[in-house]
């Protein structure tokens, strides 16, 4: 095979649309539009139209999001992994893998978006952020994998750029299409200096983006397993959640091939020798797989754990949910095990059937993870022994398949921009010395406008990285509405006059006096104006809830009687101590009690609304706040050290 | 613009006169985004006020006024008689604890309807915060065995007692760590809060629980107007929006007051008792060191600040 025909081959995709390609997109068009008819009602009248309520609170939106993030991974992780160990027949699948990630993410982040309750807070994530949150991991780790799965994309296809801005030339298309072509190329032409600078920047992405990668399917897994729910409460849930996710991704990526291999005609590109090569990476995960779930369900049987017992009946038992977790068992893990085990069956029918249980089984799987937890409830949710029921609603059926019509219709409209295997890599495969004719490089006269684009872009989400960071190492002033009023600063006077007691004619008074430089309380009962000897007063001070007893006491002839102030009792946060007096005998006399509040009285010291650093404050611990900061630091440095390439390749290209 | 008959973008429908393809699929787009905008904020005219509210510890004491005016005349209008939004701080050297008495509770769920009254909860859909549970008396506390769902004649039913459950106020709150947004939060008396207008409704709060204590708003709340309580806390019983997360609140727009919570009030056996834990005379520090005392998932270490105990 020689440059130009490989070149004439993969650009065919990019050939007007038969009407067969363009029914298939009207009609994921359609199914999208009436997803978003879903969604609409879903907005007009809250997520009562799901199915999900108080008990099973995630379904099948979450579920989504899971599968999605999963298949994601397949892509960058295996083209990176490939392209660091330089396997050489990576090199037709690269190109479409790198896309499937970037789809599949942004699909992914949506469904999360659509299981709000209110998407228009969405930017209180931003503004308020608590870097203690799983979600918030979730939101800085997919924006991070996004940005560097956009970039490990796009670096990839620079050398294809030139050869499309041609072809685009040849065939007459829209000057704005060949001048998209010509910029995205920044230039780029085969020479030596190019092609190193070049080397550096995909070197760089390829071995940043794995541990990227990684760490978005171990957050994904945190948003459950940071949670104290039987079967999501499990140390190995990162692992798992990993593992799940290539597995389920090379399954996509080979459902994918066989699928364009059959619409684009690549049978001369995409052989049988590359199925096979990635059916038995997939055979391997699925036993990984095997493994991990063994594990996970093993040691939560024997444990025995009330709820985890609960949740494995519900899942080996003999109920739906049972039903669907031995039909994942059978034809999600151990039918493809068994098509891809034996040589001789590796046919591509057969590792195509494979990956396509595999595609649909982990879907199921994910769903038997989310679901039957939550019906598995710490409180019951219905009579004894009844688990509270989920089956999605028909919006939220509508608007899963949207999604998956939604990526399966970016993924067609991708590859009629873009070659769907990569030329220049699938060129150098070919091992022709023949480099394709690039055409001279036409350096756009918005030079400036270009170099800055890319720059800029990736300061902006720098800036937005950082700025997620900064509300929670920023010590928050205190509750403005909090902050105690301040202490009355009124003297201890004697205080106001008694009300009338029943009857009427009785008066009981209350004042504090200084007799002998001691404080008492002194209440004095008056009956038609005369003092009252002999009758019990109760003194009392008021406190949050009831009162407390001071003692009590008998008058005096004068009709007083007094006890002692109570010191170092404390007021309210006002510095207001509320002390009441009630006749308790002769009965005759006995009536409501008379309060008398104090003002300038000792209280509870105000102290400082404590912010301290931990899981359920405002403020994340130092220990959170610095490993997130270091992580993002070190993937952030190294896409601007790939940025920079990009930079010194256009400038190289504006020079000669 | 010429048009761009190779770019494999084809339109739904025919564009309409006039317009290029992408002229009308960007208009298509605009549409859409309109359309998505207005359905959002429909329901409810105030909502571009609500959209640019800021976090309730952010309000300067101004800012919070206004913003419990506006309130208070939305509500008002909305309801039809005179409401009352404070925001009552915490009061210092004040730690509320609530004990309920297992061996007193007859099942009546009288505190059920007495909080959804108080506390201005759903009726249409029905939110509750409180759950009764019901148990066999001979197989003890046994929560996996209980039914939420009784409905007999007569309470209570020979063989069985009844546990209440609602939020526990817990001092290590798994629901307050793993909201992204601080859209809830452990005041300093010890009840957890919820600012209603910051909720993302991500419901993360929910699968944290281990109580199963909070509610969410999966339709828009409903009130009828003459049942509704005027008497409301910010961060307590004011009306709740669509697509957000509720629970008790030990009844804070009461307890910072002075007034027992609800449930307290309206229980026929007086099984419920609530008081200050800081004040060493109060009857809930004689309950937990003089009875026996059930804190309810004690191994989770979440501290809860609800005592459950036998009384007799």
């Amino acid at each position: 095979m020689t440059a130009t025909t490989i070149e004439r081959d993969l650009l065919a995709t990019l050939e007007p649309m038969t009407t067969r390609g363009r029914l298939w997109v009207g009609s994921l068009l359609t199914v999208c539009a009436l997803a978003f008819v879903a969604w609409t009602a879903q907005l007009r009248y809250g997520l009562r139209v799901t199915d999900m309520r108080n008990y099973v609170s995630w379904g099948m939106y979450m579920t989504n999001f899971v599968f999605f993030i999963g298949i994601s991974h397949a892509g960058t992780l295996i083209s990176a992994i490939l392209r660091v160990t330089d396997a050489g027949w990576r090199r037709p699948i690269t190109r479409m893998a790198e896309a499937i990630t970037v789809i599949a993410l942004l699909i992914g982040a949506s469904m999360v978006i659509i299981d709000m309750g209110r998407p228009d807070r969405l930017l209180n994530l931003v503004l308020h952020g608590r870097l203690q949150s799983p979600i918030l991991w979730d939101v800085v780790s997919v924006t991070t994998y996004l940005s560097g799965s956009f970039l490990y994309l796009y670096v990839a296809m620079i050398p294809d750029m030139p050869v499309l801005a041609a072809f685009a030339r040849e065939r007459g298309r829209s000057p704005r299409l060949v001048r998209f072509y010509e910029i995205l190329s920044l230039g780029y032409r085969e020479s030596p200096a190019h092609r190193r600078l070049l080397a550096r920047a995909l070197g760089a992405m390829a071995v940043i983006i794995i541990p990227v990668a990684v760490s978005v399917h171990t957050v994904v897994s945190w948003v459950f397993g940071m949670t104290l729910r039987p079967g999501w409460h499990s140390t190995i849930f990162g692992p798992y959640f990993v593992i799940g996710a290539i597995f389920s991704g090379t399954a996509a990526i080979i459902t994918a091939m066989v699928l364009f291999r059959r619409a684009y005609h690549l049978e001369r590109y995409l052989l049988l020798e590359h199925f096979h090569k990635l059916g038995k990476i997939l055979l391997a995960l699925a036993l990984l797989y095997a493994y991990f779930t063994l594990s996970e369900y093993l040691t939560a049987w024997y444990g025995g754990v009330g709820t985890d017992s609960r949740l494995l009946e519900l899942l080996a038992g003999a109920g739906p949910v049972g039903a669907a977790f031995w039909l994942w068992a059978v034809f999600g893990l151990f039918v493809p095990i068994g098509l891809l085990l034996f040589p001789s069956h590796r046919s591509l029918g057969a590792i195509m059937t494979a990956s396509v249980l595999i595609n649909v089984g982990m879907w199921v799987k994910r769903y038997l993870i989310i679901v039957p937890t939550l019906q598995t409830t710490f409180i019951p949710a219905q009579a004894a022994g009844i688990n509270p029921h989920y089956f999605p609603s028909l919006v939220e059926i509508a608007i899963t398949l949207g999604a998956i019509a939604a990526f399966l219709l970016f993924f067609t409209l991708f590859s009629r921009l873009f070659p769907i295997l990569s030329i220049w890599e699938t060129v150098e495969d070919a091992g022709d010395s023949e480099r394709i004719a690039v055409p001279a490089p036409v350096v756009p006269s918005a030079r400036r406008r270009v170099l800055t684009a890319p720059v800029a872009t990736v300061a902006l989400l720098l800036a937005g990285g950082m700025w997620t960071l900064a509300p929670w190492t920023v010590a928050r002033a205190q509750h403005a509405t909090h902050a105690a009023a301040p202490a009355s600063a009124a003297p201890a006077a004697p205080a106001a006059p008694a009300a009338p007691a029943a009857p009427a004619a009785v008066q009981l008074e209350l004042t504090r006096v200084t007799e002998d430089g001691q404080e008492m309380l002194l209440a004095r009962v008056t009956q038609n104006g005369q003092p009252v000897e002999g009758a019990t007063v109760a003194f009392a001070v008021a406190r949050t809830f009831g009162t407390m007893a001071l003692g009590e006491d008998q008058t005096l002839a004068d009709g007083t009687v007094a006890v002692e102030y109570p010191h170092g009792l404390p007021g309210d946060a006002r510095g207001n101590l509320t002390v009441s007096a009630a006749i308790r005998s002769p009965l005759s006399l006995a009536g409501a009690p008379v309060r008398v509040t104090i003002a300038g009285v000792a209280h509870a010291p105000v102290l400082p609304v404590e912010v301290p650093r931990a899981l359920w404050s405002s403020r994340a611990p130092l220990a959170v706040v610095g490993t997130i900061g270091f992580l993002l630091l070190c993937v952030w440095t190294t896409y601007g050290f790939v940025v920079v390439q990009l930079t010194a390749l256009f400038h190289l290209s504006k020079e000669n | 613009m010429r048009e761009l008959p190779t770019l494999p973008m084809p339109a739904p429908e025919p564009p309409a006169e006039g317009y290029t393809r992408r002229e009308a699929l960007v208009m298509g787009l605009f549409a859409l985004a309109a359309a998505a905008t207005t359905t959002g904020c429909a329901a409810d005219k105030l909502a571009l006020d609500d959209f640019v509210a800021k976090h309730f510890k952010d309000l300067s004491p101004a800012e919070l006024q206004d913003r419990l005016a506006q309130m208070e005349k939305r509500y008002t209008e909305s309801y039809g008689k005179p409401v009352k939004v404070s925001a009552t701080p915490a009061q210092e050297g004040v730690l509320f604890g609530y004990a309920l008495d297992l061996s007193r509770c007859i099942g009546c769920r009288k505190c059920v309807y007495g909080c959804v009254e108080e506390n201005n909860q759903s009726r249409d859909p029905q939110t509750h915060w409180i759950t009764v549970l019901e148990m066999d008396k001979e197989g003890g506390v046994n929560l996996q065995n209980a039914n939420a769902f009784y409905d007999h004649e007569t309470v209570p039913a020979p063989g069985k007692f009844y546990m209440p459950v609602a939020c526990q106020q817990c001092e290590n709150p798994p629901c307050v760590k793993v909201c992204p947004v601080e859209a809830t939060w452990r005041e300093p008396d010890g009840i957890v809060v919820i600012d209603y207008d910051w909720c993302i409704g991500c419901r993360n709060c929910i699968a944290g629980c281990p109580y199963g204590a909070r509610r969410f708003n999966w339709g828009t709340p409903g009130i009828p107007k003459d049942e509704f309580n005027p008497v409301t806390e910010y961060l307590g019983n004011r009306p709740r929006q669509r697509g957000v997360v509720e629970k008790c609140t030990f009844c804070i727009q009461r307890v910072r007051q002075g007034l027992y919570p609800k449930c307290v009030e309206v229980c026929p056996v007086g099984a419920r008792k609530f008081g200050n834990l800081l004040d060493p005379e109060s009857e809930i520090r004689y309950i937990i060191e003089n009875k026996r005392v059930y804190i309810l998932k004690e191994e989770l270490n979440t501290q809860p600040k609800f005592f459950y105990y036998y009384g007799l």
